[in-house]
């Protein structure tokens, strides 16, 4: 048994009006439907403009991280809608001292019914919020995620470096580096992009098969111990680029060696700055017979 | 000879000149023209696109005189990747080269008038081109009087100082220097350009021109002070920097308002930005 | 003008001798990911044919190969060839886009504004455009988010097309496809002996139709621009608040390379060729000087720049033409759905006040 999106929304109506009467606050972060266009987006205002609140939705189709926009403004107090992905994106800003908690009031929503063609929720291991102030739905259990990894086929781990490298190559042909995936992704967000660097250049100009392949395997390696495995770089990509069996691949890794999970509490130590004398050795570091 | 195209014309390094010490590092290149027709027909103000091969292409305002028409001048300023190739390069290095592009300074419509230069650092490149053109023997009974404020961040920043004798010893004209804080055996004047223009330039001059060309910043603070002491904005000529690609009106980078830098520009009247959004 | 009526045989035939005779290119329905998307490709053979997709606007445009995203300047076989043959890159054959969407047709003549101007012909651009034949394509369904009529762009027929097609989507038999061809318009002999055997249609039938479809589009959207092209550059640019409605933006550019009319590229070197990309006022590194100064530091002013180049600067530079055809795909590519008629419509409100207000005074 999941929430209704109908509930949710109305949960959530009633919530930020409840907060526009009693919260100090600048700016909410909130979904509604596009006026023109009917669809779901983003919507960002300051508490001083006008705002009807029926146009605030949640449904199926609110695929897009509110967490990624708080941090342009972090020096504001922001109230913002939080599917139980972005509160660990939240939580891990908070962790990383990106964001101060003070300046947040998060609105979380309660076992997160999943959102339309994100196959991320079909993996999803947070089904309640992490951090909230507020909460809308009702909580649910959260199904414990026993998924066997090999049944996750798209993770491509069975398979060998050559098959690999060309399935890759083949996918990433389509990739046009408008970078969406990473402006999407909650947890892109160092001040100076590797991509937008000219002194040094790590990627040439063009959009040869090398330089989407740099991209892509760079942002992999920025990935593990950062993804929340919500699956907004897949929903960014124009070009339907499988790009997620690559960082949740290497999600589940650290899952499974390290029982690490990222964005879990406010005050979690990161992956690469916790270590343990019993840690496996995974890797390429370790030779076959080893 | 083609000119107008996208694709660049060989030209040869035949001279380098280290303009500045380390910390700004501006070197001014002379280029030849490698083709059947070395001659590089240009009018002061406009600029040219220059290829490092391999590297890419970026814009140079010409800082030769137009008089000179086989040997292309320009300086440049280490700032970036483009810049920092062209930096390594040496005398027999070729580079290629596109143009000349955009307008050029009005100094045709201000001829009788006095005419008056300021400049904030490599900003007094672009206005070599007018000011050589202006000092020009046959052009120089044209033009009243010459007055130039140059602003260097030191002493060890000053351009051109093998121009500077010239300059100073051409007739009617006066020539200050000035430098952003007071330093040892220096014995010209110290401050931003904008804080000197009253005491230090003759202003109350009916019609007198005003270039100026430097950074963004010291534009905009030299102009405030323009207009403050009444200057009007149809005298005050100015040089505008944006990054662009082709050079052609094309690529849709450099345009203020519906206006190209490249094409309608670099060159601009204080009036015509006036009608433009602020975005440079 | 002839008007002939098809069935849906008789139109994969009359596409087999399109195909013997010209490079066909034609859009397709693809799965990629999670997408299912419509994208124009070359027909490399026959039998791929009777895949081709009309229904669904198709999210790329003839501008992907006349305005490659990615594309060599090769001066050298440029020049000799051009010594050649006044022709210049002449293809050996001529490339026949069928399905074209009247926005899309407009957002060609937009680029033959820019790349053939009389000022600076763009060599490459003027071989790739040559050449060329467009067929239109139009049926009953309103591509989503589309606002083409709004900026006086109509769907059912271009200037650039010598021939359109009309699907009608529920009828059967030969009243399914219409093709219209222009007056003095002539295809090559086989096509013409092909069509010598169509049915024609009743003119009277196919105004009928297409007056139906129109009617039935109209009201189908609340939006409408209340000010005349070009917005005033100065007031606009200083008065509207660009930072609300563009505030969910990512900066990803998506909108600018799914556009049919942006064009705005940047020259790069691969070793010692010279290559031409797209490149987009949405990246922060559009204007950057390299000294670090940014005239456009933050996202809503790229937006302004991206919005007033459409709206703005655009038509003052052609002849009062919007930027934009209105085609809607920048709306449902945007990965954050951000609509750009809610920012037309912030602008519309700010001059409708503004006016209000002077006419107050």
């Amino acid at each position: 048994m999941t929430n209704s999106y109908k509930e949710i929304t109305e949960d959530l109506q009633d919530i930020i009006e409840q907060i526009y009467k009693q919260e100090e606050f600048d700016r909410l972060l909130a979904y509604g439907r596009g006026l023109f266009s009917g669809l779901i987006e983003p919507v960002i205002v300051d508490k001083e403009a006008e705002l009807d609140l029926d146009r605030l939705e949640f449904t199926d189709e609110a695929y897009q991280m509110l967490s990624k926009y708080l941090l342009k403004n972090r020096e504001l107090k922001q109230v913002v809608v939080a599917k139980p992905c972005d509160t660990r994106a939240i939580a891990f800003y908070i962790s990383e001292n990106i964001i101060a908690r003070d300046n947040l009031i998060v609105v979380g929503i309660n076992g997160c019914p999943g959102i339309k063609d994100n196959t991320a929720c079909d993996e999803c291991d947070s089904k309640n919020p992490v951090i909230a102030d507020y909460t809308a739905g009702n909580l649910m259990p959260e199904d414990e995620f026993a998924k066997d990894k090999s049944d996750l086929k798209y993770l491509l781990s069975e398979e060998n470096q050559v098959t690999r490298k060309n399935h890759y190559t083949k996918e990433f042909m389509r990739c046009t580096q408008c970078y969406a995936c990473r402006d999407a992704c909650p947890v892109c967000y160092c001040d100076h992009c590797f991509v937008e660097s000219n002194q040094p250049v790590w990627l040439e100009a063009g959009s040869g098969p090398e330089e989407d392949m740099v991209f892509h395997l760079m942002r992999t390696m920025h990935m593990p111990g950062r993804c929340v495995n919500c699956g907004a770089c897949e929903m960014a990509c124009p070009e339907g680029i499988e790009m997620r069996s690559l960082t949740s691949h290497l999600y589940h890794q650290a899952r499974e060696y390290f029982d690490f999970r990222p964005g879990l509490a406010v005050d979690q130590k990161s992956l690469f700055s916790d270590y343990n004398e019993e840690d496996p050795e995974p890797g390429f570091l370790q030779q076959e017979g080893d | 000879m083609k000119r107008d195209d996208y694709l660049p014309e060989e030209a040869e390094i035949i001279e380098v000149i280290q303009e500045t010490g380390s910390n700004l590092n501006i070197k001014t290149f002379h280029l030849k023209l490698i083709g059947d027709d070395p001659v590089f027909d240009f009018k002061p103000g406009q600029f040219l696109m220059l290829t490092v091969h391999g590297v890419g292409e970026a814009p140079f305002g010409l800082a030769s005189s137009p008089s000179n028409r086989d040997r292309i001048v320009i300086s440049v300023k280490e700032t970036g990747k483009v810049t920092a190739a062209l930096h390594e390069l040496t005398v027999g290095d070729k580079v290629g080269l596109r143009g000349p592009y955009g307008n050029s300074f009005p100094v045709e419509e201000h001829k009788s008038q006095e005419i008056i230069f300021i400049s904030g650092g490599i900003g007094l490149a672009p206005l070599r081109s007018a000011i050589d053109y202006v000092l020009d023997p046959d052009n120089r009974g044209d033009y009243g009087r010459v007055q130039m404020l140059q602003a260097f961040r030191s002493p060890e920043d000053m351009l051109y100082d093998y121009d500077q004798p010239r300059w100073e010893d051409a007739e009617n004209i006066d020539i200050k220097y000035t430098i952003d804080k007071p330093c040892e055996d220096w014995e010209h004047c110290v401050g931003f350009p904008h804080k000197l223009i009253e005491d230090e330039i003759d202003c109350i001059i009916e019609g007198a021109k005003y270039y100026v060309c430097g950074p963004p910043i010291m534009i905009k603070s030299v102009i405030n002070e323009l207009l403050e002491i009444g200057i009007k904005p149809k005298d005050i000529i100015t040089t505008l920097e944006m990054r662009m690609s082709c050079g052609l009106g094309k690529c849709g980078k450099c345009n203020i308002g519906h206006r190209y830098v490249c094409k309608d520009g670099p060159v601009f009247s204080y009036q015509e930005l006036l009608d433009m959004p602020e975005e440079f | 003008m002839r008007l002939k009526k098809l069935n849906s045989e008789e139109l994969i035939e009359l596409l087999e001798i399109f195909f013997a005779e010209y490079d066909l290119i034609a859009p397709f329905k693809v799965e990629q990911g999670r997408l299912n998307r419509v994208l124009f490709r070359k027909i490399r053979q026959n039998n791929e044919i009777p895949s081709i997709y009309l229904k669904e606007m198709p999210e790329t445009t003839p501008k992907n190969f006349i305005l490659p995203r990615d594309e060599r300047l090769d001066f050298e076989r440029f020049n000799s060839e051009r010594e050649e043959n006044e022709n210049s890159l002449a293809r050996a054959k001529t490339r026949l886009f069928f399905g074209v969407r009247s926005c899309d047709l407009a957002a060609i003549e937009l680029f033959d504004d820019v790349f053939l101007d009389e000022d600076y012909l763009d060599p490459f651009y003027e071989s790739r455009r040559e050449k060329n034949i467009f067929i239109g394509y139009s049926n009953q369904i309103l591509p989503p988010n589309n606002f083409q009529k709004e900026l006086e762009i109509g769907y059912f027929d271009h200037q650039l097309a010598p021939a359109f097609i009309y699907e009608d989507l529920e009828a059967r038999g030969r009243e399914h496809y219409w093709l219209k061809i222009k007056a003095g318009y002539q295809f090559s002999k086989d096509v013409e002996a092909h069509l010598d055997n169509l049915e024609t249609g009743e003119i009277g039938n196919l105004e009928k139709l297409l007056n139906d479809w129109e009617d039935k589009f109209t009201g189908e959207t609340d939006f409408e621009i209340k000010n005349k092209l070009p917005f005033p550059e100065k007031e606009v640019f200083n008065q509207v608040d660009w930072q609300e409605p563009t505030a969910s933006c990512l900066g990803c550019g998506v909108c600018t390379y799914y556009c049919p009319t942006c064009f705005c590229f940047d020259f790069f070197w691969d070793g010692s060729t010279k290559n031409r990309a797209w490149d987009s006022c949405m990246f922060s590194l559009f204007t950057e000087h390299a000294s670090g100064h940014n005239p456009r530091e933050e996202q809503h002013q790229r937006w302004r720049q991206r919005l007033l180049h459409k709206f703005s600067y655009h038509p003052q530079n052609y002849n009062d033409k919007p930027g934009c055809v209105g085609c809607g795909r920048c709306i449902y590519k945007c990965p954050v759905n951000l609509d750009i008629r809610n920012v037309i419509n912030a602008v519309d409100k700010t001059l409708v006040k503004g006016g209000q207000a002077s006419e107050e005074r």
